[in-house]
């Protein structure tokens, strides 16, 4: 029998290079009396070769932020709510992404040594929200590729031919209350001469829960071992704000000399800096950045209004 | 590759099939925050198989936000036999599967090309950033049978036991549907880049 005829598997190990030298060797000698076999060995390499330079693909921040906003209509049944004038976060990760930043600063500025109890491993995988565009992409991981997946079969099949009807009236559930404890007192300052007063109407957002404060810290690894002045991070190259910036301006459009705000670096827990946030108190059609950059990236939370 | 190794790290710390399990539970007793957690962690992964099915960037995010709702609406009916990623990304391939037909309907109204390559998203700055476009038109040259496939197992990289549980068909067919996609779609690569070798201008 040919081998196109009964093993396209043994070429597709072949192609996936998983087979151990002496069945590769085998299979490769198989392959070459066999044309056919040799073809669909070339197109399976060529398809892998170009699927694996496939960059991952992400929602940005609008989109994510647009989703959250419908799905959050969809489970309350309530229409969008009217435009204020305060500041407000959309629904979803921004939430937690300015909720989490805000609570960097307040690990950095007030309570440092006090609350930080080191990474943990039970903590959710919720991330900081990322941008979209030229510079999140990489560093975007997903949550499931590292998920253990039980080999039980499936329950339901997940048809979704019904998917959007009589939602409302199946759902009755209301919005869980967001973080609101006040955790340190406005006036207080730090060595790095800047106080929550200063922070906070940067970040329009105050009320960060202690729940949260931890989270965020635990997210990011993060362990207090290492906060600097924020001068001596302006001339860091390690995190190289300008260029983050930069790409900040060519994405959305905003000057680049914009103010920032360097508020400190935190040290990861293998020692090694892993943080500096950083705070643009630019408008952008209505929008409030927050840029958080370290070694290897940064990242850029959209505070939508 | 650097860029990112902090955000893989988290995550490769976190027990995600059991946080999943314990957020729809908490969704189920009604904390509607829990629900939004769930959506934070799975949106992009199910964004990316959107995308690489549809193609479409805005078809993409309306069968996210249709999976989604899928999920809140029958929520209680996962009963966490499997991971409660495997089910959903079985619901979004399903809504695919049924935004594709529909979209498909619509086309055969309208418009006679039914894979016409333009679109309005084509001039996209977060496309060109993004995706290949070579690849993509490529890879909406598989039949979409197979092509589930290949995003499953090749670009979401998902283990070949998880596919056939989202595709609801054995292994070996998941086996074959790899193979014989990842063939059309290097046929394809290779006729998209012996065309593109014949500019107007030679």
């Amino acid at each position: 029998m040919k081998m196109h005829e009964h093993d396209q598997e043994i070429i597709m190990a072949l192609a996936e290079e998983n087979l151990d030298e002496v069945a590769a060797t085998a299979a490769q000698a198989e392959i070459e009396g066999c044309a056919e076999c040799s073809r669909d060995l070339e197109l399976q390499r060529l398809a892998l070769s170009v699927l694996d330079e496939a960059p991952d693909v992400y929602l940005t921040a609008t989109e994510s932020s647009r989703l959250h906003e419908s799905l959050k209509r969809e489970l309350t049944g309530l229409r969008p709510a009217p435009t204020s004038n305060k500041p407000t976060v959309a629904w979803g990760r921004w939430v937690s992404a300015l909720a989490g930043t805000a609570a960097v600063f307040l690990v950095v500025f007030m309570v440092l040594p006090n609350v930080i109890g080191g990474s943990d491993d039970s903590s959710p995988a919720t991330t900081a929200a990322a941008d979209g565009g030229a510079f999140g992409d990489e560093e975007r991981s997903t949550a499931a590729a590292t998920e253990t997946i039980a080999p039980e079969i499936l329950e339901m099949g997940g048809s979704a031919d019904d998917a959007a009807t009589d939602y409302q009236a199946s759902i009755e559930a209301s919005e869980a209350p967001m973080a609101s404890t006040t955790t340190a007192a406005a006036s207080e300052t730090t060595a790095s001469g800047l106080g929550l007063a200063d922070v906070l109407p940067l970040i329009g957002y105050g009320n960060i829960s202690e729940e949260i404060r931890a989270e965020i810290v635990d997210q990011l690894l993060l362990s207090p071992d290492d906060v600097r002045l924020r001068d001596e991070l302006a001339k860091s190259a390690a995190f190289d704000l300008p260029a983050c910036l930069a790409e900040l301006a060519l994405e959305l459009g905003i000057p680049s000399e914009s103010e920032t705000i360097l508020v400190g670096v935190l040290a990861g827990d293998d020692g090694a800096e892993r943080l500096v946030v950083a705070f643009v108190p630019a408008e952008v059609n209505d929008t409030t950045l927050v840029v958080v950059t370290y070694p290897a990236g940064c990242e850029i939370f959209q505070l939508v209004p | 590759m650097t860029r990112g190794s902090h955000r893989a790290r988290i995550t490769t710390m976190t027990n995600r099939a059991a946080e999943d399990v314990e957020l729809l539970n908490r969704y189920l007793e009604g904390d509607v925050a829990a629900f939004d957690e769930l959506v934070r962690a799975h949106e992009d992964r199910v964004f990316g198989i959107c995308l690489r099915m549809m193609r479409d960037r805005e078809a993409a995010l309306d069968a996210v936000q249709e999976t989604f709702i899928t999920v809140f609406r029958k929520a209680d009916r996962y009963e966490a036999k499997s991971a409660f990623s495997t089910w959903l990304y079985r619901v979004t391939v399903n809504t695919c599967y049924d935004q594709l037909r529909k979209a498909k309907r619509r086309r055969t109204e309208a418009m006679p090309e039914l894979s016409d390559p333009a679109d309005p998203h084509s001039g996209d700055e977060l496309r060109a950033v993004e995706l290949r476009p070579e690849i993509e038109k490529a890879l909406q040259k598989v039949p979409i049978d197979f092509r589930s496939a290949v995003v499953l197992v090749d670009l979401q990289g998902l283990a070949l036991e998880q596919t056939a549980q989202i595709l609801d068909i054995p292994i070996g067919t998941v086996k074959s549907r790899v193979f014989r996609g990842r063939k059309i779609l290097a046929e394809s690569l290779g006729n998209l880049r012996a065309g593109s070798r014949h500019p107007r201008d030679e």
